[in-house]
């Protein structure tokens, strides 16, 4: 008895002592006397907990970005904190506030949730830390920044716009197709699903709320779970319902293979829209040719640079990468590359107040980024801020409909490779 | 050594009678000058979040340690908490500080009409029903956009206009002091002896005739209601609350620092959350390694170690007494810790 | 006739979705009812056969179901590891506290196991699209998928063989009679350690059959566990321990619970509507609604 405690006493000490060690290497943080220059980076992601997936994707696309480069801007050397959110409001920011005062990061970059967005912005202004490019999309993220723009303005710009200036093109996309002949639905019905969480009911409301102003009645909006498998009494309420139009966004990639799958096993007879079923790599494995016809938003490996991308991503971490979490991030590393190097340009040094100058340029639109394998031009101005320009020219997703695997760009039309192929159970 | 234990025992003396331990006065008295010492924000930002959950885990352990029922749905009540604080500012215009008092009270009721309907049956039982009236809660909560903006996430004003974490570390100081010596106070009175009783044999308490089920609601009510204030708390430090802050993970984590702090002794908590918090943050950079640690450490003071660090502490405390460094005048709180124990 | 079909359908969804939840609460239900232990890291056998069914198609080139037995065999492998290595020891030493003590265990079984796998084989998603191609068409509107069908018929011969096993065999008694009286039954001669080994593994490789023959539909990742697990705690508590007959029942009423609500009110509001309901009908019926007498149930 006594015997036991001591080693579990001894074994706990060692795990500890163990572990100590192993940060302590890990944590090499101050800075080097012997007059090498060097520039801290701290990324924010969810690197653990149940969004990790896409935190492994970020790291991957970030440190490809940066091998490029040599992690080297100018004289300087780059240094990464990697700052964990664990999907969670109140960690992510202890973390944040952790890696500005400890391990006093330069800069900061990127986040995924959008909550998480907004617990940092305080942080982020507390400090005065620029906090360039972050995934957190949704509506939330830019009504606290309209709610004080002074005090937050060293929160700059969203790499993903608010749900709504992506979602018109699907409206556009069906409309031009009825226009041009290519299709003649029932009726102007559509049902509206998603996952429940902020981006799904952002995406679905807000496509819903277009729908609308095309015309089309909105006959239910149905939310599930994140997680959720099972959708034959969803499905089956959707086909009663008879809409011409589903549409909706699923972020997890079971629930959403599982959708169409099901969809197909009891004949939904409607145009299906599922915005991210694309966004995993390995989509195709899960869903099969269930997916045929089913129209999404996503970028595509569509140019040389991109495509090249995705092979060395592949070979270099033995998963696919998806266009718009690693694509894009990748896009948005390099972009952060052409911030940091435009600041030594211009500052001649790599510090906080720098970044904070060069933000600026970023907000106005003086600083842009064309070299992009996802986007051909990152760009913000005053009028979109925090948001960038959507458009053709600038920041936009293509519709793309699904065959055999792949994904082939209906609209918009000076894109496009084939037009909207309707399959036969959707004509009258 | 000994003369200096023994003046300082008179000093804590009328203290150690109301149930107050002299160590947690101690870490209290150090606690207030921690601000003057440390400059660091962040720091004091982990401090807080320690102290915060410190408290929380103080709260589960009121019930857990002591009437013997767990609480599984714990993080819903504070989350609920949260919540209602939050929109009672938002909503009604209520300042931050009624938005804390409101959301006790809400929450208080809340557990007092679900004590009444589950408690008596107590056991796996009471625990099951406050785990399902979490999960219903959390659904709610993700689906009453309109009320609670779901799971865009709520943003919710904070209780200062500035942005340091100090006027917060003394915020949660007091409320956790204030927590402590409720709980203290009335587990060492006659009624935390009824709690102990129940908690141990509920037959035998019923018969020796102490209202068994009148002792479980009121201690479930005090516990919730905490859980309320706290929560509140976390709403307005944190500044956005999500469905997520209502997870059953969140009351995994309250439940471990609980009962790693030692069940039964209510100051066990906060000073595993002290020490727990801070190591777990200093040991992100291992991912998921860390949780795995996290888990093994679990088993093994789970099969090896059971009384937790309070146990720990007692067998310390025992050691130096036996050989004398210590004086022997504790006795009663420390049997009481021990009978704690026994669940 | 249109309503007719409509409460078909019903029917069938609920049957379908109800399967699984019984197979996942009879191996919760006999691990609670034999050594006394909440088991909160029964979602993650459930994700650990799924795993073992990927990789029994994709690596050794198994078919569907040598592939689903297979990850049953894993899985009873691993169960006993964890039986042993982990509750034994604390069986040995103490039993004061034992079932608040076995729930943090198996919290903490569930942590390690969910992040082993996340370090071990990565986040990303390992799945197939189907076992057995095709559909079938039952009296109703809708076609079901046969992986589908498949599913719920593996599960419910796996409920019939494991009450075989109970009812007939010796081990499968002495089984029993341990849930019952576990003094007695040590008096008889019996292995408590052995048994309550065997327990373990059995119930892991129940939630393990589970988890592999829903592969096709639910592909593997780390912490897929969590709602299964969810689920079968419905099930476990609101049947009442103790009858695995039980368990059937419990898993289509929670199946039909939640497909209504959605049919009703939207598919968000399901975990409300039938969380609500259960407890209710808890309420009502505190020790469940099919406890057998003379076994422990929920009120200890």
């Amino acid at each position: 008895m006594k015997q036991s405690k001591l080693l579990c006493l001894c074994l706990v000490v060692l795990i500890l002592a163990m572990s100590l060690s192993f940060t302590g290497c890990g944590r090499g943080a101050s800075k080097p006397d012997d007059g090498r220059k060097i520039v801290k980076i701290g990324v924010q992601g969810p690197f653990t907990g149940p969004a990790s997936r896409v935190g492994d994707e970020f790291k991957a696309a970030i440190q490809m970005a940066f091998d490029e480069i040599g992690n080297k801007i100018g004289d300087y050397e780059v240094q990464f904190v990697w700052i964990d959110c664990e999907s969670d409001a109140e960690k992510a920011a202890r973390a944040y506030e952790q890696a500005i005062v400890r391990d006093k990061i330069d800069v900061g970059f990127n986040t995924w949730h959008s909550w998480v967005s907004v617990a940092l912005m305080d942080i982020a202004a507390k400090y005065k830390m620029p906090h360039f490019l972050s995934f957190g999309a949704t509506e939330i993220v830019n009504q606290k920044y309209k709610s004080d723009p002074e005090k937050y303005k060293y929160w700059v710009g969203k790499t993903w716009p608010t749900p709504s200036l992506l979602s018109i093109a699907y409206v556009e996309a069906v409309n031009e197709a009825i226009e041009a002949g290519l299709w003649n639905p029932p009726n102007r019905n559509v049902a509206v699903y998603g996952v429940d969480n902020d981006w799904g009911r952002d995406f679905g409301n807000s496509v819903a709320r277009q729908f609308e102003d095309a015309g089309w009645t909105v006959v239910t909006r149905e939310w599930v779970a994140l997680g959720e498998t099972e959708f034959y009494p969803l499905l089956n309420k959707l086909q009663q319902l008879g809409a011409s139009v589903v549409v909706g966004s699923m972020s997890d990639p079971p629930s959403v293979s599982s959708f169409i799958k099901q969809s197909r096993e009891v004949g939904l007879k409607s145009l299906i829209i599922s915005d991210g079923l694309g966004w995993v790599g390995e989509w195709y494995e899960l869903t099969g040719d269930a997916s045929n016809y089913v129209l999404d938003q996503i970028p595509q490996w569509t140019t040389p640079a991109a495509r090249k991308f995705k092979d060395d991503f592949a070979a270099k971490f033995g998963f696919e990468p998806g266009a718009s979490t690693a694509g894009l991030m990748y896009d948005s590393a390099r972009f952060m590359i052409k911030i940091m190097q435009e600041t030594l340009k211009e500052h001649g040094a790599l510090t906080q107040e720098n970044f904070a100058k060069i933000a600026e340029k970023v907000r106005t639109g003086q600083l842009t980024f064309k070299d992009g394998i996802i986007m051909k031009e990152y760009k913000y101005t005053n009028d979109t801020f925090p948001d960038p320009v959507v458009g053709e020219e600038y920041y936009i997703f293509p519709v793309i409909q699904y065959m055999n695997g792949q994904g082939r760009i209906i609209w918009p039309s000076s894109w496009k490779d084939e037009d909207i192929v309707i399959p036969d159970f959707l004509k009258q | 050594m000994k003369r200096l234990v023994t003046s300082l025992g008179k000093v804590f003396g009328p203290l150690t009678k109301l149930g107050i331990r002299p160590q947690i006065a101690v870490l209290f008295f150090a606690l207030l000058f921690v601000p003057l010492f440390v400059r660091d924000e962040f720091t004091l930002r982990l401090l807080i979040t320690s102290l915060m959950f410190g408290g929380l885990a103080m709260a589960f352990d009121f019930t857990a340690g002591f009437i013997n029922i767990v609480n599984f749905g714990f993080a819903a009540f504070m989350g609920l908490g949260a919540y209602s604080s939050g929109l009672s500012v938002l909503k009604l215009g209520l300042s931050p500080w009624l938005g804390l008092i409101f959301a006790a009270l809400l929450v208080g009721i809340v557990g007092f009409g679900l004590g009444v309907l589950t408690i008596r049956l107590g056991g796996i039982f009471a625990a099951c029903m406050a785990w399902f009236v979490a999960l219903a809660l959390m659904a709610v909560t993700a689906n009453w956009v309109d009320l609670t903006k779901g799971n865009s996430g709520l943003s919710v004003p904070p209780l200062f206009v500035t942005i340091r974490n100090m006027p917060y570390y003394y915020t949660i100081l007091a409320i956790v002091i204030l927590v402590y010596i409720l709980l203290a106070v009335i587990s060492s009175s006659k009624i935390g002896l009824a709690f102990r009783a129940i908690g141990q044999d509920v037959v035998a308490a019923a018969s020796s005739g102490v209202f068994a089920t009148k002792y479980k609601i009121i201690n479930f009510t005090i516990s919730c209601c905490l859980a309320g204030l706290l929560g509140g708390f976390y709403a307005h430090f944190v500044g956005v609350l999500t469905p997520q802050v209502l997870h059953t993970r969140n009351t995994v984590e309250i439940m471990v620092i609980s009962y790693v702090g030692g069940r039964g002794t209510i100051w066990g908590g906060l000073v595993a959350a002290l020490l727990l918090v801070p190591a777990m943050d200093y040991l992100k950079g291992l991912l998921e390694l860390r949780l795995i640690m996290y888990g093994a450490a679990m088993i093994l003071i789970m099969i090896f170690y059971p009384r937790g660090l309070a146990g720990l502490w007692t067998s310390g405390a025992d050691y130096l007494k036996r050989k004398g460094v210590l004086p022997d005048t504790s006795t009663v709180s420390v049997s009481k810790g021990k009978t704690g124990q026994n669940l | 006739m249109e309503m007719l079909q409509q409460s078909w359908d019903i029917i069938v969804t609920a049957i379908l979705r109800g399967g699984l939840y019984a197979l996942m609460a009879v191996g919760l239900s006999l691990v609670f009812g034999v050594m006394n232990i909440a088991n909160f890291s029964h979602g993650e056998f459930y994700m650990i056969g799924s795993y073992f069914a990927f990789f029994g198609i994709t690596e050794f080139k198994f078919g569907p179901l040598p592939s689903i037995i297979f990850a049953g065999l894993a899985a009873f492998a691993i169960g006993m590891i964890v039986e042993r290595g982990v509750f034994n020891p604390l069986r040995q030493k103490s039993k004061k506290g034992w079932l608040m003590n076995t729930f943090l265990l198996t919290l903490g079984v569930s942590i390690i196991m969910q992040n082993g796998v996340r370090m071990i084989w990565g986040s990303r998603y390992r799945g197939v699209t189907q076992f057995w191609p095709g559909r079938t068409k039952i009296f109703t509107s809708m076609e079901i998928a046969n992986d589908r069908l498949v599913a719920f018929i593996i599960a419910m011969i796996t409920i019939t063989l494991l009450w075989y096993f109970l009812t007939y065999t010796r081990t499968g008694r002495a089984i029993r009679a341990v849930s019952q009286d576990e003094t007695g039954a040590s008096l008889m001669g019996i292995d408590l350690n052995w048994i309550h080994t065997l327990t373990f593994a059995l119930s892991c490789m129940l939630a393990a059959i589970a988890g592999a023959s829903l592969l096709s539909i639910n592909p593997a990742f780390p912490t897929m566990g969590v709602n299964p697990l969810y689920k079968s705690w419905f099930v476990l508590i609101l049947v009442g321990m103790g009858n695995i007959w039980g368990s059937i029942y419990g898993g289509l009423i929670v199946g039909l619970l939640e497909t209504i609500s959605i049919y009703r009110f939207g598919a968000g509001w399901q975990d409300v509507i039938s969380l609500i309901i259960i407890i209710l009908i808890l309420l009502v019926k505190p020790s469940g609604l099919f406890a057998k007498k003379g076994v422990k149930s929920v009120l200890e």
